[in-house]
């Protein structure tokens, strides 16, 4: 179905006025819907037989400049089953008074996964959701003031009384003089806030309220789960996230496209290259340039990538092992990732943060020798999962540990918009290298695992780790691939040059574009909106990450589960804080 | 009692209690290297050659760390709580039979404290006193996780002191007799009557039952909940810091020590070995008797740690359905079937 | 008899202690070291298997559990409930008969024999066994047959009917 039977849908059902306008010159088109029905369009989409409209990939509320004084929510929407994507936009006047937020109805009861994306629009730029269900800050502070991402938004110089030491002194004198005052905000917006606090205080009395994290051995980073508890049965979890925020959103905004890619790198920390592959894709997409990079340059990228991928993964299958209380997996995982991060930082520099992946290139070309050696840790590394699949897999207590805990239907995955390994744990092969078959994937041969419920139901924690194991040897398997084509037809030529094509100056059309890519975790999307033709910062970023979206279906899939089985779930999930905060 | 033979006594219980702390603390360096042997690492090696003095090291470092007694903690039960824990740990050799009578100088010397009549009574009696030390520390931590922790050490340790008290009962039947030392005397040797003469060669499924119970009752994995760092933190410990701290993780390994020095005396013939009747010096038996029971007590402590370091952890609940629901009835059955056996083919 | 009367004063103590402690986790603990001191009476009387037994069965079972329950109930000052009228005065009454009968046997209290055993093997295991289940074998039987019932009881009262399992 094309964007244009889509809009003829949508006008046939709910009327003329219900679309206001559409954008047709970017790469995605999108309908400009009427602000009050967006929530009846959704799940008309949502439902209609011909659309399936089931995925909602990334909501992301913009502020449009100071002198607009327009707000806006853009929604990406997939259809899983008939591979189609959409672009919803609304858009709202308003005059930046605090005491009155731009006002948008929700959509967290159509798409779980809005629920938590509206939560951050609502904290980061300050756009009020009409109906929300729980509306209160997420990543910032309850008591933080003011909205980070909005044009106009000064940085405070007090916190609690403290003064905030920034390293550098601003240039900006627009930051230097202004003071913020305490105010009074409008009731409405913190009505959230004092049911959220009068829950915990009921709950007190009743059940036991066990607060584990920030500081848990298991909440994998500093990650705060508030648990009611009844005895060893969890009656409720609230997640508590926002520790580690950097608001990398902000900084994509100040800097330009190159010099955020460190940036990316710290998202999910654990594997940097596929935040960067991202990135540098979508960049690359929006100058047009994407079909220039010489074939080498992609098969590295693709190389480090999947090298990334399993080193990800080994952590993941490791630090699960030493969630359910086995120790030595997570060593044997950590002994064969430093292979790969012994090659990774020879190609790069760095072990961890590569920042090798550059915009039309790569930061330098692999090393005299690595493909060698890759070969020699991709035989050497099969065995070892092997002897791994025996210590941990297959093991008894692990299996009546993890299977039939945690199920995720399918329904409830991607209603709360979980994606890689999660989503493939619950038995759907969605996986983007294959649907959108970006970079030279669709060159190389590879299976999608999914879970089959071989230990118990399809969607249980030892689905979500299985798949996990199995693509481990899918990408051995890409990676022997890329390497023979960089061993024969791709081989390295001494006039090779990998920055050849990187261009002097990154300045795209003025446009607005969503890219998404395969990372470990999942769909790592990136919305970049640029409206400056000579500038090289774009005007908003929004980073989705897969580890945000698959971490909001935690409180659903564990009410009734006992504490132990918490820890399994919240490990199954496999999430990285640097991304859930960014 | 003679003097001397008080004195005798004296040095005996200092010995051993000497023998269980440096087995207890050499126990925690062979976990690291042993651990390290199973996950391709080295281990501590930095003080002394292999880092042999790595305990020592240990044991500086908890007594000189801070001290901390939490504001909300109940000061004295806090302080009550690993110091039953170590006592109760400790107090568990006294009726071990180390080994064969000595004979100097026309003296006897047993090598054991005392031989009380109700000897593996005492045992159990020991062991199930060793709970209050973690509920009474759980409890006085006044935090969520070491309550938690707590209560799981209680509920793991009366469930399973029931099914290892049914296994011993069947191996009571065999033996007809409550004391320690009588049951290692009755395992002389290795082969004796057209049978092997230890007791896990009569007992096998209780020998297998008692050894499942005593992971369970010195907490270790793949029944560590009461202090599984993933779920609880610490569990009943974590408030503890310091020396507190120290003697929690140390009866853990002196429980291992005394546990492993039942199995061997009960089940696998305590301090008699093969051929021992080939000697003719009595003396040389006994000290090669002790020989073997140690040997015998490391293999079983080797094993204790070969367990964790391979194992996941159970659920609270997996383990009290297995505690309650396998094994109690496995233990049963053991003792009907004992029961039929003696009857029919004695 | 100098232990003897050294444990009898501390058993005595303690159970005072067992009642008078503000906190119930307290007086549980008491009412530990005043088994221990029971304990202590029975090796006095030398008989080590009702010694052990106790100990194991008591402080190390049966109070344990006390000592479970209290902890998941919690209970701290402010929780204490008021006790009502009515209360207190069934507790003079059931105090008043309790101090009726302990006068009444202390009536018929006779001098006995210093505590010395005439058979000092009677608390042996062998012995106990062998009395247990010559002439005491129905008293026993029965007694078992009561826990059994006591046991089925429980969990019967502990079985809560299935609740409908909470759907996502």
């Amino acid at each position: 179905m094309s964007f244009d039977e889509i809009k003829e849908l949508l006008l046939a059902r709910f009327g003329n006025d219900v679309i206001i306008g559409e954008e047709r010159n970017g790469l995605q088109p999108a309908l400009l819907i009427r602000t009050e029905s967006i929530a009846d369009v959704c799940l008309e989409l949502r439902d209609n037989p011909s659309t399936y409209f089931d995925l909602l990939n990334c909501l992301s509320g913009i502020d449009y400049g100071t002198e607009a004084n327009k707000f806006g929510v853009v929604y990406h929407l997939t259809s899983i089953p008939y591979h189609l994507s959409i672009t919803l936009k609304v858009s709202v006047e308003n005059n930046r008074d605090e005491l009155h937020l731009p006002a948008v109805p929700t959509i967290a009861h159509v798409y779980a996964t809005a629920d938590w994306h509206e939560r951050e629009a609502y904290d980061l730029v300050g756009i009020y959701f009409e109906g929300h269900p729980d509306l209160r800050r997420i990543l910032l502070p309850d008591d933080w003031e003011g909205y980070p991402l909005r044009k106009d938004y000064i940085a405070a110089e007090y916190y609690k009384g403290i003064k905030i030491d920034y390293p550098v002194e601003s240039n900006n004198p627009a930051e230097k003089i202004t003071y913020k005052t305490p105010f009074q905000p409008n009731p409405k917006y913190t009505e959230a806030l004092k049911r959220y606090e009068q829950k915990i205080a009921d709950a007190a009395v009743e059940d036991m309220v066990l607060n584990m994290g920030p500081q848990h051995p298991s909440t994998h980073g500093v990650l705060r789960l508030e648990l009611i508890t009844d005895g060893e049965i969890v009656k409720e979890l609230i997640p508590h996230m926002g520790y580690l925020h950097r608001c990398f959103e902000k900084h994509a905004e100040s800097l330009t496209y190159q010099q955020t890619i460190p940036f990316t790198d710290r998202m999910d920390y654990l594997s940097s290259m596929t935040n960067a592959h991202a990135w540098v894709m979508g960049v690359e997409r929006m100058l047009g340039i994407d079909q220039d990079i010489p074939k080498r340059i992609e098969y590295i990228r693709v190389l480090v990538s999947e090298l990334n991928r399993i080193s990800s993964h080994l952590i993941a299958i490791g630090t699960y092992g030493i969630d359910i209380g086995a120790f030595t997996p997570f060593l044997w995982c950590f002994r064969d990732r430093e292979h790969i991060m012994g090659m990774l930082e020879w190609a790069s520099g760095s072990r961890m943060l590569y920042n090798y992946i550059w915009v039309g290139g790569l930061f330098y070309d692999l090393p005299v020798g690595f493909e060698e050696r890759c070969r020699e840790f991709v035989d050497y590394f099969k065995p070892k999962m092997a002897e791994l699949n025996q210590l941990l897999t297959d093991n008894q207590i692990f299996i009546s540990r993890t299977a039939n805990v945690g199920i995720l239907p399918l329904d409830v995955a991607i209603n709360y918009g979980c994606t890689g390994p999660v989503l493939r744990g619950s038995g759907l092969r969605y996986d983007l290298r294959r649907i959108d078959g970006y970079s030279v994937y669709p060159e190389l041969d590879f299976e999608v695992p999914i879970g089959k419920g071989a230990m118990g139901t399809t969607g249980d924690c030892w689905d979500r780790y299985k798949v996990r194991v199995d693509e481990i040897e899918q990408s051995l398997y890409i990676i022997e691939q890329c390497l023979d084509r960089l061993q024969k037809e791709l081989k390295r030529t001494p006039d090779f040059d990998p920055r050849a094509k990187l261009p002097r100056k990154l300045t795209p059309k003025a446009q607005d574009y969503y890219f998404r890519a395969e990372g470990s975790k999942g769909e790592l999307g990136y919305y970049f909106i640029h409206n400056n033709e000579r500038s090289e910062v774009p005007f908003r970023v929004k980073a989705r990450g897969p580890s945000y979206n698959n971490l909001s279906v935690v409180p659903a899939i564990t009410k009734g589960v006992m504490i132990a089985d918490v820890i399994a779930i919240i490990g199954s999930i496999d999430f990285v804080l640097g991304e859930v905060d960014r | 009692m003679e003097l001397i033979d008080l004195l005798i006594k004296i040095a005996l219980i200092i010995v051993i209690f000497v023998i269980s702390l440096v087995v207890a603390m050499y126990s925690t360096y062979a976990e690291r290297k042993i651990a390290a042997f199973f996950q391709d690492r080295v281990g501590p090696n930095r003080a002394g050659p292999w880092g042999i003095l790595q305990p020592l090291a240990d044991g500086g470092k908890m007594f000189l760390k801070e001290e901390i007694i939490p504001t909300n903690a109940t000061g004295f039960l806090f302080i009550v709580g690993p110091s039953l824990a170590i006592l109760t740990a400790c107090i568990g050799s006294a009726v071990i039979p180390w080994g064969q009578n000595l004979e100097i100088g026309g003296r006897v010397i047993p090598l054991q404290v005392t031989d009380i009549n109700v000897g593996i009574l005492y045992i159990f009696g020991v062991v199930s006193l060793g709970v209050y030390g973690i509920m009474i520390g759980g409890w006085a931590s006044n935090n969520k996780y070491s309550l938690l922790g707590a209560i799981r050490a209680a509920s793991q340790n009366i469930s399973y002191e029931i099914s290892m008290g049914l296994s011993i009962i069947a191996l009571l039947m065999v033996t007809g007799t409550l004391s320690l030392g009588e049951i290692a005397k009755q395992q002389h040797g290795f082969w004796a009557d057209g049978y092997f003469s230890w007791n896990v060669f009569k007992q096998p499924l209780g020998f297998l039952l008692f050894i499942v119970c005593a992971f369970a009752e010195t907490n270790r994995s793949p029944f560590d909940l009461p202090e599984c760092e993933t779920e609880l933190v610490g569990g009943y410990h974590t408030e503890y810091s310091s020396m507190k701290l120290g003697f929690y993780l140390f009866a853990e390994y002196i429980n291992m020590f005394i546990s492993s020095a039942v199995m061997a005396t009960l089940y696998f013939g305590g301090y008699n070995f093969p051929f021992m009747d080939l000697i003719h010096s009595p003396n040389l038996v006994a000290i090669l008797g002790v020989v073997a029971l140690f040997i015998k007590i490391f293999m079983f402590i080797f094993f204790f740690m070969w367990v964790r370091w391979t194992l996941p952890r159970f659920r609270y609940d997996q383990l009290m359905d297995l505690g309650w629901k396998t094994l109690i009835p496995l233990a049963i059955a053991n003792i009907v079937l004992t029961g039929i056996f003696m009857t029919f083919f004695k | 008899m100098s232990t003897f009367y050294f444990i009898a004063f501390l058993s005595i103590f303690f159970s005072i202690l067992v009642i008078s402690a503000k906190n119930p986790v307290h007086s549980i603990l008491y009412l530990v070291l005043t088994f221990f001191t029971f304990t202590i009476h029975y090796i006095l009387l030398n008989a080590q298997f009702l010694a052990v037994v106790n100990f194991i069965v008591y402080m190390g079972a049966i109070l344990v559990l006390f000592l479970y329950t209290l902890m998941l109930i919690n209970l701290n000052k402010e929780a204490e409930p008021v006790k009502p009228f009515m209360v207190k005065i069934a507790a003079v009454f059931g105090g008043g008969i309790l101090a009726v009968a302990l006068v009444s046997s202390l009536k018929l209290l006779g001098v006995s024999d210093p505590v010395v055993l005439k058979n000092p093997d009677l608390g042996l295991v062998k012995n106990l066994g062998k009395v247990l289940f010559n002439e005491f074998l129905l008293p026993f039987e029965i007694s078992s047959v009561l826990l059994l019932s006591a046991m089925v009881g429980a969990v019967l009262l502990a079985t809560k009917e299935k609740e409908p399992k909470a759907t996502i």
